[in-house]
């Protein structure tokens, strides 16, 4: 089932060029467990030691067959090789197999990418596994019993995989097997098709063995090819049978599987050399968090230093590192391990380690999990951690709302942003989002961090002309700067921009000349924004009164986020709302709520300039008062009621402002 | 006996038989609204003998952390009357209580109206011993019944300041009921004597919010295919509406199985009425605490000096007071933006009683037929000739006022029409030059081409002396926004009104 093998002059030029002399990559392994005629063997060997073949030896022996079943950067070895001579230890070198010899025991599987295309034949999924662009991976599995894919992070999107399963069978008769799958699926037995599962379908039509096939089976090793195809997300993968005897069909148990043994590396080469696994991840919204186990073998009487790419180091034979670092498309870390001996480094060796989460294991998210890995990096100096790490920590406690770490490293980040540089500008870009963000509201840091990334990357990029269109609206809604504002967005190239943000600038520019006392001005910006308003959509403004009352309802309950959110959306979609007095005033409702009294007062200013001439003034007059009030501004608060009173003596707002100065004044 | 003040633990049995029954007193009404409940199923013995395949775990994700907080209420459902347990022929049995005979019809429209309007609301059961009658936290209480309610005169007197701060009452009949209807209608006359239900029109906001509602259908006893409701006017808004026929049945997608002489609107309809229902409560929340608001004024605006120009409103026999407020934000406008000296305080006015001498501008409107005496009709065309300018505004823009108005227009004057007013008329600039108008949705669905402002008028000795507004001025003088009403823009009716004041005065 897997590759077809290059010819043999072609792999000595690759292992030629990939500079891993066969000595320095030659393994000894020994049995842990049970015996087996098949053995498996991970042998973590320097980089691009394995490119294409590995030879096997038995101990006193000669060679055996052996299959390299998987090799990649930073990953082990997987090796397969005929174990029937049970040596008390075989040697894995990096040499080109003999070819022939293929693993006839265990699960084997393998995942390609999936391509678009139908899969309800045969004929149609031969062609997407023949067809598929790249294999995710080959691996060794336990059973076929799965809800998720077990060789790779394929959340979210499709793949097609192939697994070969060995069954030993005693007993001659009649066999049931099944396949029971999301989605399509074929079952084939010793070579012939016996069950077709195809098309885009859930697993409930299948659950009582609708998909299923009796064969005639004589004792001996028999084998099954699976083929399943998975569009989209929630992989379901069911091999069952139902023996001679059995009352009903059941998932194949691992014990029905031919066993395959599996043993350990003990030595790599002469010199330091270490084993890694993944031990422990957690991962949530795209972003994981790894830990990884490493083994140091250092000459006796050597102390074992290790020098991660992160920025750390630690000492000892045996250690555990969390990367924060750990996505798919970003998993190769550079690890060095020197043996060291008086204080003095006496060799070393340095390894990619691919640090990736463990795929068969189905808690990509666990409370634990989580508890443990923040825990170890929450003590870790994100200063001393490359802007990459940084950036993946933050994502990841972003999604999972650990705002009171995010809090802490941003406000680490905000206390020295300009150390990070040129690479620091998707760090700063990002971790200003989230010190603004309604549930951290750390704005004086979240504009320096927005500062410092302008600064990095001077070249007028599309993230960088966002992040200052950022800046500006944070300068004009909560830094009461309108002139800082004003110079960034007189700055902004608009091409740079999306078509959302373009029309966001415009907003801005409305709201900064509003914060300057230009209502012409900003009215003229807002009708150059336009409505987001299909036109003809005769109900939106019944829609758009009920969002409003939504709002109002949602700030009167302290639901502060989800009613900014809900206006915010509304003075979007209809800009020239931002000179009505409605949902500026609930916004200034909302932030007084969250304390947030600069960006309450900037809307104040900002509606005081809108409603000039309007008779909702005596309103924004008194939500001022109240706002300086909040603030602590108690002559502003008095020279806001003084005003009110003159310009509205008879209003309602003018009584409500006297009464609040007076119980704010006792 | 059935008061409004608390559900009692009355229990009454009764027997019941599936088929509808006939009612002849109240009490026969008071009996379980949907089919009687099926027999429980006979167990099925033997069933599939194969255990399905178990299934794999699939992977813990984390799920996003955002959560959404739960849905504003907007619907508080009255709980009153008694409660009784009645047993079916087939021997089974049901609870029911007055205010819940159909226990899912809030929840239903309220489930039905987030889909349409993407926007979750709740709903809650409200008892008057602890209704929390501000109408910003329950815009619309709900009443649901078949037999008669009562209220205290206390109670009624609260629901009456709820209604005028901004809160809505609805009595659903909810099958038809005449007792329960008559006693709706009581309440109405208690609560506001001086404001005779009226029917709704068909062209009023209420029958148009989402969907346009002009035929229905009924699920029994149809006593025709228009929608029927009857509301007390509080400023622009239905403060009181009563359905008389049932609508909460409809909304829990089933019909009235069980009375003969129900009548009820199917479940179309009534989805369709309920959906409007719940735009309307929430779409005129912000109108009606706009026009709760009390109108204050000071010394100087009660004193009235002679130099200063008076706002006069025609008080008349129809709804004469549509947007309260609107004027007062008018004058405010006035005062700081042109140099006419003005009281703040605007002035009502009964032709033909009051002396209309001292007013050189009379101001009036309406949402349905004036009703004017000879009277009245007189002191108005005398108002008229002798060089007084009659400003009217449709409010709304609905067509009751509109036919009625030009009708009583006619009478006053008889052999004159309105004309449409030129948009290069100085009127247009009197103040503030206004050239194109904004409309509110409605108006510019329906005449998209519409965009010089639409006034018409009716000189006298060629002079302007009657200048009407088919669409609504003056509730965009107040801010507030009228949904699916026909009117001005607020921007385009302040505007509009400052050229009418000063126009008014200097010609």
């Amino acid at each position: 089932m897997m590759s077809a093998m290059p010819p043999r002059a072609l792999i000595l030029l690759l292992l030629a060029a990939a500079g891993a002399a066969a000595g320095e990559a030659a393994a000894w392994c020994v049995r842990e467990g049970a015996p087996a005629d098949v053995g498996v063997v991970r042998v973590c060997a320097p980089d691009g030691a394995y490119p294409q073949g590995a030879a096997v030896f038995a101990e006193g022996g000669g060679r055996v067959g052996a299959q390299l079943l998987w090799s990649a950067p930073g990953e082990p070895a997987t090796v397969l090789f005929d174990a029937s001579g049970n040596a008390a230890r075989y040697r894995v070198e990096p040499i080109a197999d003999e070819g022939g010899w293929q693993a006839q025991a265990g699960v084997i599987g393998e995942s390609r990418v999936r391509i678009d295309g139908p899969a309800d034949t045969a004929a149609q999924v031969e062609e997407l596994w023949i067809k598929a662009p790249a294999v995710h991976r080959r691996d060794v599995l336990p059973h076929l019993f799965w809800g998720l894919n077990p060789l790779a992070d394929t959340v979210g999107g499709g793949f097609v995989a192939e697994f070969h399963a060995y069954f030993r069978v005693d007993q001659a008769g009649e066999y049931r097997f099944a396949t029971c799958s999301d989605d399509a699926s074929f079952l084939s037995i010793d070579g012939v098709q016996v069950v077709e599962g195809g098309g885009w379908h859930g697993v409930d039509a299948d659950r009582r063995g609708e998909k299923s096939a009796k064969v005639q089976l004589q004792p001996g090793v028999h084998q099954a090819r699976y083929r399943y195809v998975q569009n989209g997300d929630n992989p379901m993968i069911i091999l069952a049978w139902q023996p001679p005897g059995a009352d009903r069909l059941a998932p194949m148990p691992a014990e029905a599987f031919a066993p395959i043994a599996t043993y350990r590396v003990d030595r790599v080469g002469d010199g330091p050399w270490f084993a890694w696994t993944t031990v422990d991840d957690c991962s949530a919204g795209g972003q994981s968090l790894v830990a990884v186990a490493f083994t140091a073998h250092v000459p006796d009487g050597h102390e074992a230093r290790w020098t991660f790419d992160d920025g750390s180091s630690a000492v000892g034979a045996t250690v555990q590192h969390v990367f924060a670092r750990a996505t798919v498309a970003d998993n190769k870390r550079r690890v060095r391990l020197a043996a060291a001996t008086g204080g003095a480094e006496v060799a070393s060796c340095e390894r990619t380690v691919l640090a990736q989460p463990r795929w068969q294991h189905h808690e990509r998210w666990s409370d634990a999990a989580h508890q443990r890995l923040r825990d170890a990096l929450a003590a870790r100096d994100v200063l001393s951690m490359p802007a990459g790490d940084v950036l993946a920590l933050v994502r990841y406690a972003d999604f999972v709302g650990e705002m009171a770490w995010l809090e802490r490293i941003g406000v680490a980040i905000a206390g020295d942003a300009q150390r990070w540089g040129r690479d620091g500008f998707p760090l700063l870009a990002h971790i200003g989002l989230r010190l603004q963000d309604d549930e951290v509201r750390r704005v004086d840091e979240a504009a320096a961090c927005w500062r410092a990334a302008l600064a990095a990357q001077p070249e007028a990029t599309a993230e960088r002309e966002t992040i200052a269109l950022h800046l500006a609206g944070l300068c004009v809604h909560g830094l009461d700067a309108a002139d800082e504002a004003g110079r960034l967005m007189a700055a902004i190239d608009p091409a740079k921009l999306g078509e959302p943000d373009r029309r966001l600038l415009l907003l801005y520019r409305g709201d900064a000349a509003l914060a300057s006392g230009d209502a012409a001005v900003a009215r003229l910006r807002y009708v150059e924004a336009g409505t987001a308003v299909p036109r003809g959509d005769l109900h939106y403004s019944v829609r758009r009164r009920t969002r409003i009352e939504a709002a109002r309802a949602w700030v009167q309950r302290g639901e502060y986020d989800t009613a900014l959110q809900a206006l915010a959306e509304i003075e979007w979609e209809t800009p020239l709302d931002r000179l009505g007095a409605e949902t500026g005033l609930l916004k200034v409702r909302a932030w007084l709520g969250r304390k947030q009294h600069r960006f309450a007062l900037a809307c104040c200013k900002r509606l005081l300039t809108a409603t000039a001439a309007d008779d909702r003034r005596a309103d924004v007059l008194a939500a001022l008062a109240a706002t300086c009030l909040a603030a602590g501004r108690t002559d502003d608060a008095a020279a806001a009621v003084a005003k009110l009173t003159d310009e509205f003596p008879y209003s309602e707002a003018a009584a409500r402002g006297a009464e609040l100065l007076h119980g704010g004044g006792r | 006996m059935n008061d409004a003040r608390h559900a009692s633990g009355l229990v009454i049995a009764l027997l019941l038989c599936a088929a509808p029954l006939a009612a002849e007193s109240e009490n026969d009404w008071f009996v379980p609204l949907g089919p009687p409940p099926k027999a429980s199923p006979e167990r099925i013995s033997g069933g599939e003998g194969v255990p399905p395949l178990p299934l794999p775990a699939t992977p813990l994700r984390r799920s996003e952390r955002k959560r959404q907080p739960s849905a504003p209420p907007l619907i508080g459902k009255l709980v009153w009357g008694e409660a009784a347990s009645y047993r079916y022929d087939t021997g089974a049995t049901a609870d029911i209580s007055d205010w819940n005979l159909c226990p899912g019809d809030v929840q239903a429209i309220v489930g039905k109206a987030q889909r349409v309007l993407g926007t979750a609301y709740g709903y809650e059961q409200v008892s008057l011993a602890t209704f929390d009658d501000d109408p910003t936290r329950l815009p619309l209480l709900f009443v649901s019944g078949v037999r008669t309610i009562r209220f205290s005169q206390d109670q009624v007197a609260r629901l009456r300041a709820y209604v005028q701060r901004g809160g809505m009452v609805v009595f659903d009949s909810v099958a038809g009921s005449p007792y329960f209807t008559d006693a709706a209608r009581a309440f109405a006359d208690a609560a506001f004597p001086d404001a005779p239900l009226r029917t709704v029109p068909e062209d009023h906001p209420l029958y148009h919010m989402l969907t346009d509602v002009t035929t229905v259908g009924f699920g029994r006893n149809a006593p025709g295919d228009r929608p029927h409701m009857e509301a007390v006017y509080v400023g622009s808004r239905c403060g009181v509406l009563i359905s008389p026929y049932g609508l909460g049945t409809g909304w829990d997608d089933h019909g009235v199985a069980s009375i003969e002489q129900a009548v009820f609107y199917d479940v179309d309809a009534a989805s369709r009425l309920g959906l409007n229902l719940v735009a309307y409560a929430v779409g005129y929340a912000a109108v009606g605490q706009a026009e709760g608001r009390p109108e204050l004024f000071g010394a100087l605006d009660e004193r009235r000096p002679a130099n200063e120009f008076v706002f006069a409103q025609v008080r008349h026999g129809g709804h004469w007071d549509a947007h309260p407020g609107a004027a007062v934000a008018l004058l405010g406008r006035v005062a700081a933006d042109t140099s006419v000296a003005t009281s703040r305080k605007r002035v009502a006015v009964v032709p033909g009683r009051d002396d209309l001498e001292p007013y050189p501008v009379l101001f009036m409107t309406g949402l349905d037929d004036p009703r004017f005496d000879d009277k009245a009709r007189a002191a108005l065309r005398a108002f008229i000739v002798r060089g007084g300018t009659l400003i009217v505004d449709n409010a709304l823009g609905l067509g009751g006022f509109d036919a009625a108005f030009r009708r009583e227009l006619a009478s006053i004057l008889p052999g004159s029409a309105l004309q449409p007013i030129p948009p290069d008329h100085p009127l247009f600039s009197a103040a503030v030059p206004v050239r194109e108008a904004i409309y509110t949705p409605l108006v510019t669905h329906e005449h998209p081409d519409l965009t010089a402002p639409r006034l018409e008028g009716l000189a006298v000795e060629g002079e302007l002396r009657v200048i009407y507004s088919p669409y609504d001025l003056h509730a965009g003088w107040a801010g507030v926004e009228c949904p699916m009403s026909r009117g001005f823009s607020p921007e385009t009716a302040s505007a509009l009104g400052l050229d009418l004041i000063v126009y008014a005065l200097t010609h």
